[in-house]
This record gives C-alpha cells, sequence and structure tokens, in this order.
C-alpha cells in the first residue's frame, strides 16, 4: 500500500501549525493533501479517524480547530511510525576488526568521558589533564572509544595538545593507520596535516600509494607534508625531481627537503650543483639529511670556510653572509657522520677562540644563541661541542663518543674543557651503565684550576642533567630535548632513555654538588616504586633545606615527593631574611610540609622571632600573628 | 575478608580525586597497621598523616551493603582519602591481624540498633499510647486527603491554562512564536509551578528552548522538535484532565501507580512505590550502559543507566537528577562494572523501560555464570521485537528510545550504513538516536572480530523520522565472558 499521501498530509500538517489555524480556510495545499488521502480511508479504522480529523480541520465554522490539529498530527506521526521501514537490503560485509591496536579498558564514564572531553573541547586545564592522565594512566589510552577521539584530537584549537597527540599516536604504530586513513580531507586544515604527519612518522614508504594519491588533490600545508612524505620511497626522485622545478613556496620547499633525504647518485650530483650556485639553500636542505653525501657536501663547505682561522689571521673578520653560512652548518652537522665530519669537529676544536671576535664591520663580539640552556650567547668555540652533543644526542655511535672523548682530553686544562666536557658526560649517559668512577677523576684529579674545575664541571653537569627524570610509560630514566624540524617549523621532542643507572655512587655525587638544580633535577628521578631512592633523597633534601638560605624550593619539593619533615625549615629561612613581610609568611606556610598543627607551630616560632626583635616584621603585627596563626590551624 | 571491587570503592568516593588519593596512599605503603575482627564486620587501619601522629581509621560492615567508615583525620569529606584507602588494602588482599572489636565501636553498633529497632516496633505501645498514635495518624491522614484534594483541583486548573496556551499558540502559528512573545511564555512556564504542574512546565521550556534556537540558527529540526513536544503536551493535558476529573469525582484522592503521576510532575518515595506493590524483592541487575544526559528544560544533569535483570533479560532504567543549583551536594553517578543484587526494588510505573531504585544493593563483579543468564533471555525474533517496538515508540506520551537486548548474528556493513542480522535472517540498520551520543563510529574499532558475530547487544530503538525508518542505536556487547560497552 502506498502511504506516500501520508507524508504529503504530515507536511502540510506541519505547515499548518507553524502558519496557524486562523489560515487554514486559506490553505489550499492541505486541501490537496486531504483529498489526496481519500482512497486510503477505507483501508484501515486509523486512517478513517485521520480522514475524519483533517475534514474537519477545513469544514467552515469548526469549532475546536486548534486541538483537531494537534489530534491530527499525533495519529499521522503514530501511523508513520508503525510504518517504518526495518529491514535492510543488500549483503552485509564484514567488519574487520583488531586492527587498531585498541582495547577493552573496562574504564567508568568518569575517566572516558573526561578524556574525551579535554581531548576535544577547548578549555583552561585540558591540556595539562590530558598530559596527566597519559602519564599516570597510559592504557587508557588504548581504549577504543578514546583511540578516535585522539584521531580527532589532531585537530585540537590548543596546537601544543595537538602536537602531543601526534606524538603519542606514532608511538602508537601502524595500528592507527586506518583512522588517520578514514574520513581524510586533502583540503583540509592542521588536523590534517597531522594525520599525514603520523602517518609519515609510523608508515614511512609503506603508504606512498596514499601520499601520491591524495597529492593529487591536496592543498597548501596538507600538500606540503604529503610532498615531504614522499622522502621515504627512493622510487620518487624522479617525481621530487620534478615537484622543485613545478611546485611553489612551501610546496617547493618540501620537495627540497624530501629529495635531500635519498641516498642516491642523482641526488647527490644536484645537491653537489647547488651547492656550488647557492650554499645557503644547499645545507638549508639538507639540513636533516643523514645520507653520506650529505656529510660530504657538510664537512667540505664548512672546512672550506673555517680553514683560513686554523691558523692566526691577523685583523681578518668572518662576513656577515660567513656567519650564517656557519649557522647553517650548525644545524646540519648533529645529523652527519663519517671521517670528514669527524675532521671538521677537530678542525673547530683546533681554530678555539679565534673567531670569537666581531663580524666585519661591527663591533660586538660575534656571538650566537643556541646551545646554552639558559639562552645565553655563545661564542663560536663554545657552540661547537654543544653542536656535537647534539650530534651524540640523537646519534651515540661509537665513532661521535669516541671523538667527543679525544677532543675533551685535548683541550683539557684550557678554557674550553667544561664546554667539551657536556658532549663526553652525554655519551656517557647514554651508552654507560656506571660512569662514576670517571666523573668522580674528572672533579677529584688534582689540577693546577682545582676548585675552579670542580665549579666548572658541576655548571655543566647541570646543563646536561637537566631534563633528567623518570619516565612512567618507558619504565626508564630519560632525557628529552627539543629540536625544530625546519620543514614544519615546529619544535619536536626527542626523547632517550639513559644507560646510567641512576643509583650508588652516582646519586651520592651528585648528592655533593651543592646544587639546587641538579637536586631538583634528583626529584624528578625517582621511580614510584623505588622507596629506597625516595627515603634517601628525602632525608637529603630535608637536610638542603636546612642549610641553604633561600629553602622554599626545597620545600616545594619536599611536600611535593610527599615529605613529612618540617621542623626548623621556616625558622632557617627567615633568619636569614632581613625584613619578613606577611605575603612571604604565607607563602612559605603554603610551600611547606607538614600537617596544618605542625606548620603553625613552626611559623609560631618565627613569629617569636619577631616578637623578640631577633627578626624584623612588616605590618607584622602581634593580632596579626594571632589571627594568622588560628587560620593556619584550623584550615 | 570483604570482598571488595574498585568499582566498589569508586561508587563511595565522594569524588575521583579522593580515591586516587586513597589509591596513593595504599600503593605507598601509608598504613603501618592493619587490623580485622575474627568475624569480618570491623576493619582498622592506622595510617601515616601529614602530621605527627597517625590516623586511625576503621570500616565496620556490621551491615553489609551499608558499611560505617571512621577516622580520626580532620577532613571533612566523607568516605575520607584514608577511608578509601583502607578498602584499597583491602581490595590488594593485604594482610590483616586479628583483633578484638574496640569497646566504642561495639556501643555504637548497639545505639544503633536500638534506634532501628524502636522505629520499627509499635507491639510494646500501651492501649493508651496504641490509640493516641492511631488518631494521629488518622488526623494526618484527614489532613492530607483535605491537602491532596485542593493539590488536584489546582492542577486542573493549571492544565486548563496550559490547554488555553497551547491552543492559542495553535491558532497564532508556531511561526509567530518568537522575540517578547518568547518572554511571556516563559512567564507562563514559570506559573504552572504554582499550579504543581512541573511536567507540563518542563515541556513548555523544552518548546520555547526549541523555538529559541530556531531564532538563532533557522534549523527547520527545531520545528520538528517542537511538534513533539506540542503532541505530548497536548496527550498530556487532555489524559490528565480525564485523569484527575476522575479521581476528584470517585473521591479517590490517594496516590497511585498512573504513570500521569510522574508526567505531570510528581515524584514517588521509595516507601510509596512500595506501598502500591510496585516492587521486586531480592533481584538481581547488571549494569549494561551508563552516561549523563543534560537537560536544559528541567536544568538538571541526569545520570542514566541501563540495568538487565538476570532472571529475566527485561532491561531497567535508573535516573539520578542532578539540578543545577544543587551540583555541589548532589553526588554524580558513575559506571558500574558489576552486578547489583537489591533485596528490594522499588519499580516506577510506565511501559517501555520502566525505571527502577533501590535504597541499598549489595554490588558484586559479573561472572560468566550471569552472562550466561542474560544472553539466554535476549531476543531472536527481530522483526516482532520491531513491530512491538513501533507500536510503544508510535505513543506521544512514550520515551523515544526502547531498549532491548537482541541476539545477533553478526554486525556488518551496508551501502546504507552498519546493520546487525539475526540468526534467522532478519536485519535492521544500526545508527545514532536524537539526542544520544554517538557510538556506530566506535563499532568499526573494537579490538576483537569475535565481537561482531554471535553476540547479544543492547540496543536502542528509536525512529528515524529523515529516513522513515526504524533503526537500532548499539549501546553495549554482551558477550560469553565480558560487556563491551560503546557509551561508558
Amino acid at each position: 500500500m502506498d502511504i506516500t499521501p501520508i507524508y504529503e498530509l504530515r507536511i502540510r500538517l506541519k505547515t499548518a501549525i507553524i502558519a496557524g489555524t486562523s489560515l487554514l480556510a486559506e490553505d489550499f495545499r492541505l486541501k490537496r493533501a486531504v483529498e489526496a488521502i481519500q482512497p486510503l480511508l477505507t483501508a484501515s479504522p486509523v486512517f478513517a479517524k485521520i480522514g475524519q480529523l483533517v475534514q474537519a480541520l477545513l469544514a467552515p465554522g469548526q469549532e475546536g480547530k486548534e486541538g483537531l490539529l494537534l489530534d491530527a498530527i499525533s495519529l499521522v506521526d503514530a501511523v508513520i511510525c508503525t510504518q517504518g521501514v526495518v529491514a535492510v537490503s543488500g549483503e552485509i560485509e564484514p567488519i574487520r576488526a583488531g586492527c587498531y591496536g585498541t582495547a577493552v579498558t573496562n574504564a567508568p564514564y568518569s575517566l572516558v568521558k573526561t578524556l574525551i572531553e579535554a581531548l576535544t573541547s577547548a578549555g583552561n586545564g585540558r591540556y595539562s589533564y590530558v598530559i596527566e592522565t597519559h602519564k599516570n594512566q597510559p592504557h587508557l589510552f588504548d581504549d577504543y572509544r578514546i583511540k578516535t577521539t585522539m584521531v580527532e584530537a589532531l585537530d585540537a584549537s590548543y596546537a601544543d595538545l595537538a602536537n602531543q597527540v601526534a606524538e603519542w599516536l606514532v608511538e602508537d604504530g601502524e595500528n592507527v593507520i586506518p583512522l588517520l586513513k578514514g574520513g581524510f580531507d586533502p583540503k583540509g586544515k592542521r588536523g590534517m596535516v597531522r594525520r599525514v604527519e603520523v602517518l609519515d612518522g609510523v608508515a614511512g614508504a609503506k603508504e606512498n600509494d596514499f601520499y601520491l594519491e591524495q597529492l593529487a588533490v591536496a592543498e597548501k600545508e596538507v600538500r606540503q607534508a604529503l610532498i615531504y612524505a614522499l622522502r621515504h620511497d627512493p622510487n620518487n626522485i624522479d617525481r621530487l625531481l620534478e615537484m622543485i622545478k613545478t611546485e611553489k613556496g612551501s610546496s617547493k620547499k618540501a620537495a627540497y627537503y624530501a629529495l635531500a633525504q635519498q641516498e642516491d647518485s642523482r641526488v647527490s650530483e644536484f645537491f653537489w650543483k647547488l651547492m656550488k650556485k647557492k650554499p645557503e639553500d644547499a645545507i638549508t636542505y639538507i639540513e636533516l639529511s643523514e645520507t653520506d653525501w650529505a656529510s660530504e657536501i657538510t664537512a667540505k663547505g664548512m672546512m672550506d670556510l673555517l680553514r683560513p682561522w686554523t691558523s692566526d689571521v691577523e685583523g681578518k673578520r668572518l662576513t656577515k653572509m660567513q656567519a650564517e653560512m656557519v649557522k647553517l652548518y650548525w644545524k646540519a652537522l648533529p645529523f652527519k657522520h663519517g671521517e670528514s665530519i669527524a675532521e671538521c669537529y677537530r678542525m673547530a676544536a683546533s681554530i678555539g677562540s679565534r673567531l670569537s671576535k666581531p663580524l666585519e664591520g661591527e663591533n660586538e663580539v660575534w656571538k650566537l644563541q643556541i646551545g646554552d640552556s639558559r639562552g645565553n650567547k655563545l661564542t663560536f668555540r663554545r657552540v661547537m661541542p654543544r653542536v656535537l652533543d647534539r650530534a651524540i644526542y640523537l646519534h651515540p655511535t661509537k665513532e661521535l663518543c669516541d671523538l667527543a672523548v679525544e677532543l675533551y682530553e685535548n683541550v683539557k686544562n684550557t678554557k674550553e674543557e667544561g664546554d667539551y666536557f657536556i658532549p663526553v658526560f652525554t655519551a656517557k649517559l647514554l651508552t654507560e651503565e656506571n660512569c662514576s668512577e670517571w666523573l668522580k677523576e674528572q672533579m677529584e684529579k688534582g689540577t693546577i684550576l682545582g676548585e675552579k674545575r670542580r665549579h666548572s664541571i658541576v655548571k655543566y653537569l647541570e646543563e646536561g642533567l637537566r631534563t633528567l627524570q623518570w619516565d612512567n610509560k618507558e619504565k626508564a630514566h630519560i632525557l628529552y630535548r627539543w629540536m625544530v624540524n625546519p620543514v614544519d617549523g615546529r619544535n619536536h621532542t626527542i626523547v632517550r632513555k639513559i644507560k646510567q643507572k641512576m643509583s650508588g655512587e652516582f646519586i651520592e655525587i651528585l648528592m655533593t654538588l651543592d646544587s639546587y638544580q641538579i637536586d631538583d633535577t634528583l626529584s624528578n628521578c625517582i621511580a614510584p616504586e623505588d622507596t629506597k631512592y625516595h627515603d634517601i633523597l628525602l632525608e637529603y633534601f630535608y637536610r638542603r633545606a636546612l642549610t641553604v638560605s633561600e629553602n622554599r624550593n626545597y620545600c616545594y619539593i619536599l611536600k611535593r615527593l610527599g615529605g613529612t619533615k618540617f621542623e626548623g625549615l621556616a625558622v632557617h629561612y627567615f633568619r636569614n631574611r632581613n625584613l619578613v613581610d606577611r605575603w612571604e609568611v604565607s607563602w612559605y606556610v603554603d610551600q611547606m610540609p607538614g600537617s596544618a598543627a605542625e606548620k603553625a607551630a613552626e611559623i609560631e616560632k618565627v613569629f617569636d622571632m619577631i616578637k623578640s626583635k631577633k627578626l624584623k616584621g612588616r605590618n607584622i603585627t602581634e593580632d596579626w600573628m594571632e589571627q594568622y596563626l588560628d587560620s593556619v590551624r584550623y584550615q | 575478608m570483604q570482598q571488595i571491587t574498585e568499582q566498589q570503592i569508586l561508587s563511595l568516593a565522594p569524588n575521583p580525586a579522593a580515591a586516587a588519593n586513597g589509591r596513593k596512599i595504599s600503593q605507598k605503603g601509608g598504613f603501618v597497621r592493619l587490623e580485622r575482627s575474627a568475624d569480618d564486620t570491623f576493619y582498622l587501619g592506622e595510617c601515616t598523616g601529614s602530621g605527627k601522629s597517625n590516623y586511625i581509621t576503621t570500616a565496620d560492615y556490621i551491615v553489609q551493603d551499608a558499611p560505617v567508615f571512621r577516622c580520626s583525620c580532620p577532613s571533612r569529606q566523607f568516605p575520607c582519602k584514608h577511608s578509601l584507602a583502607l578498602m584499597y588494602e583491602l581490595l590488594a588482599q593485604k594482610n590483616f591481624a586479628i583483633c578484638e572489636i574496640p569497646e566504642d565501636i561495639l556501643k555504637k553498633r548497639e545505639k544503633k540498633q536500638a534506634k532501628a529497632t524502636k522505629e520499627q516496633s509499635t507491639e510494646n505501645l500501651s492501649p493508651e499510647e496504641a490509640e493516641k498514635a492511631e488518631k494521629k495518624k488518622a488526623a494526618s491522614k484527614k489532613a492530607s486527603k483535605a491537602a491532596r484534594t485542593k493539590k488536584l483541583k489546582k492542577q486542573l486548573e493549571g492544565l486548563d491554562m496550559t490547554e488555553k496556551l497551547v491552543k492559542e499558540l495553535m491558532r497564532a502559528g508556531l511561526g509567530t512564536m518568537g522575540g517578547t512573545s518568547l518572554d511571556n511564555y516563559r512567564q507562563l512556564a514559570k506559573q504552572l509551578g504554582d499550579y504543581y504542574l512541573p511536567g507540563p512546565q518542563r515541556l513548555l521550556n523544552g518548546l520555547i528552548l526549541e523555538i529559541a534556537a530556531f531564532q538563532k540558527d533557522g534549523l527547520e529540526d527545531h520545528y520538528e522538535q517542537s511538534i513533539d513536544i506540542l503532541e505530548k503536551l497536548w496527550t498530556l493535558v487532555k489524559k490528565s484532565r480525564q485523569y484527575l476529573t476522575e479521581k476528584l469525582e470517585k473521591d479517590e484522592i490517594d496516590l497511585d501507580d498512573n504513570l500521569l503521576y510522574e508526567e505531570l510532575g510528581g515524584i514517588y518515595k521509595l516507601s510509596e512505590l512500595e506501598e502500591l506493590g510496585r516492587c521486586k524483592k531480592d533481584a538481581s541487575f547488571a549494569q549494561l550502559a551508563f552516561w549523563v544526559d543534560y537537560s536544559e528544560a528541567r536544568k538538571e544533569y541526569i545520570d542514566t543507566a541501563c540495568w538487565a535483570e538476570l532472571k529475566t533479560g527485561e532491561v531497567f532504567m535508573t535516573y539520578n537528577y542532578r539540578p543545577v543549583k544543587a551540583l555541589k551536594f548532589v553526588k554524580q553517578e558513575d559506571s558500574i562494572f558489576g552486578v547489583a543484587d537489591a533485596a528490594m526494588t522499588a519499580c516506577y510505573p510506565g511501559e517501555g523501560n520502566v525505571r527502577i531504585r533501590w535504597e541499598s544493593a549489595q554490588m558484586r563483579p559479573v561472572s560468566e555464570e550471569d552472562l550466561a543468564q542474560l544472553r539466554s533471555h535476549a531476543i531472536s525474533a527481530l522483526a516482532a521485537e520491531a513491530k512491538a517496538a513501533k507500536n510503544l515508540l508510535k505513543n506521544a506520551m512514550t520515551d523515544t528510545i526502547l531498549y532491548r537486548l537482541i541476539a545477533y548474528k553478526e554486525i556488518g556493513n551496508t551501502e546504507q550504513g552498519p546493520a546487525l542480522r539475526t540468526e534467522n535472517g532478519d536485519t535492521i540498520l544500526l545508527g545514532n538516536a536524537p539526542g544520544m551520543e554517538v557510538t556506530t563510529g566506535r563499532l568499526s574499532v573494537l579490538p576483537d572480530e569475535a565481537l561482531y558475530q554471535d553476540q547479544v547487544l543492547l540496543g536502542a530503538f528509536y525512529y528515524d523520522k529523515g529516513e522513515r525508518r526504524l533503526k537500532l542505536q548499539p549501546l553495549s556487547i554482551i558477550t560469553k565472558t565480558d560487556i563491551v560497552r560503546l557509551l561508558y
């Protein structure tokens, strides 16, 4: 039975509700719809009833049309519902499952939904919530409900969150590929770009066909990312050479960067030619290249530039162009290898301070900003060891590690010693289980420099250990560094597990260094199950808090680690102040470990010192002290 | 030792952070002493605090499904993190030394028992006291009958007002409802509260919200939703008038189990439902799905859960209403991965998936036997069930979604979208009901292919107006060993 007239009637009744019953008399379409259902009225009592109702609606002078209209549409809706189709035509194709790396976690609504919302909506605190949850409950991110959301989160408005999720998805491996490809839009925005970047990181050459397919229609940043992804497959070389001629802007650059990753004689020849014509472009594009030919080009180019300074050259200055080239070489060197590169480092080390001069036409000594974690500007002689350090961090090969030791030994007892200590220390952290003996030797060996040498090494240890921490997911101690990828301009985090065991003599040495920075690092290095070092370090931090005059940071560490010892902390801190302010007291109490009663007792001792004029307080009256103590006691 | 599940701990915790803190204390070895009574009704833990002295925390399981927690810490949170940590110690099956139950605990137990006995017992009253109690009861009954009569009459007035409002709206047309007239309707909706008609008030608020949304985005769908609301409101007014008039005419003013009582906005107490005989004894329910809705019309969050009775396979609902104004005071519920064994379960009047509620229930993990029992009740005659679903969904007064357990042969993809097929070849398209979170997308990323074959689905029947089709939204898959939730 064809009930199309009933659907049409429904539309007309809806229109009547929107227009109002006062206009029913003029509704010719409704009249037509009513006429059209006439053949159906005998089919069943319910259709007859509908007919009755709608006829009454159209009858002139009929009372209560408002109610009739609602009755009519209710009945029509009920009929339409009962007529709803159920069965599905066609074959049912099986769904392929188990290939996304997802799991059933049986996590409750409060966890899953909160995480989904944090990943997909904007707002304060969501980024840190996601990071904390990933740190404490990484298994949640395998939940099938979360996994799909993570792909959505690649488009998050907060870039840091989206970039972090991208990194996690790369860690997940190939399982995530179907999710990335499902719903992919080659004309999309940042979210799609990140999808390509994740695919690139996870699948590499395996998805070459996908990259090519999408390139046919891709635009802007997505196009750029797809072009860069072509670097994995050597079969793309001709295509990339062609793209360098046909693409424009960032896409053209992406083609250069992609081509530079190919270990191929045609590519080598291309870049050698480019090096002759436009060396700055050549070095820029081969920055990330780890090919043999790229190492040769970089080594030759840099050594040719530096050679004049291997002997003393009176009055000669680097030009600005040469200085810019040196900076480009610094970026490229960490990705290079081979004997010629080692020669390059040796040459740079031998140059020493000869390049620590003003540039041509300038007065200021030429300084640079890369290398120092504190953001200090450094001269050439101080940057080179940090470049080597970066190279070792990326690839701690035996050749590079041995080179670092060789150069360090060469500069012993010179002012370069501290700077060349850094790459050696990085090498040891990454490749040796226990470098305590070596470290002790560096610090304790009696030399002309004595204490000054020890102090220098502590400074460089702080630099080398700055990012060291325990990673709950890796279940290991890791270092992390950020490096800017020139292709997408973003900071990428590169994590390295250290081989050095964070226990025994090594920790004991670090505890003798009298350095807050190293202490802060140590506080981040405690594995949750390591109760032994947890207790040892708590005791150590407590003693340190009673030693250093500015002990607020130690209070923070103690509290963070669940320390309970508090006696003497506040007294020690305030004893060293010239003047005690109210806000300082409140601030300190907040940082202190201890229960409310214990904090109150400790601060009371400080107030006693103020009352007995051993300390000077500003705006700290007896009344205020009493009120404040009560507020602390009963918080 | 008490069998504790993490689910129980999470359900007792005032918030997830408290549970997390309790877990941390337990994992970091915060307890220096753990003791229990020989009869396993009393547990004690001495826990290091941030101060000098340790905290003593106890859990009294003299009433199994209503444990009492006590702690000497100054926290006002209840149960505090130390109590929760003690439960985590039980969960981890740590070693508890045997101890005597402390005197103060025994005294507290006696006091509680005495109070409960006093409340229940009337047998010990003297004849004068009994007569006095009877007179008091009769007087209060008379007073409440007068009050109820007054209320019913007021409700009838309110229904008249509502009917007038609806008729005026129909006369002028939905299209005229906007701008300043919306404010008038808001005022009228407020007034319905004075007539003890929160149900129609909510519907009217819903209508106002749809029209206001239409004014913002111009989407036709708002008119469709408005019509659905008007249909329901109109039917409610008509049926309620008849119901209330009959009650007054027959002088049957007492509370009954007519669905219209709740639709008008009445709230049943558990005791009232028990008095009406609407309860099940010793029933067990497995939770299959959980989610939280927000109703702007009600200004409430609604924690909603689907439960299947193990004995019958019937799907029931629980709702926990949390008004926005009182969010701080009403605890949000959470997913429960287990079975609730309830001595007494109250069942609300209604058709389709009836609402249930209990005072207390013993929670336990789901066993494979439970799952087997549930699976055995699943519907396999999909065509017949779909017809029955349509007959229920067509009514303006019933919910627009119907939850059922369906046994399927396979779930897969068709040209029209994902679909389900039963053993006898019946098929239905899978979709996402209006107002529900999307779950079909999650179907394709499940970790195990076995989930798509020969399983049982908790599905939600709904009518898709655009496609003029009955569809099923997948909510959970019940296997022989697990319940895989597509929601939460």
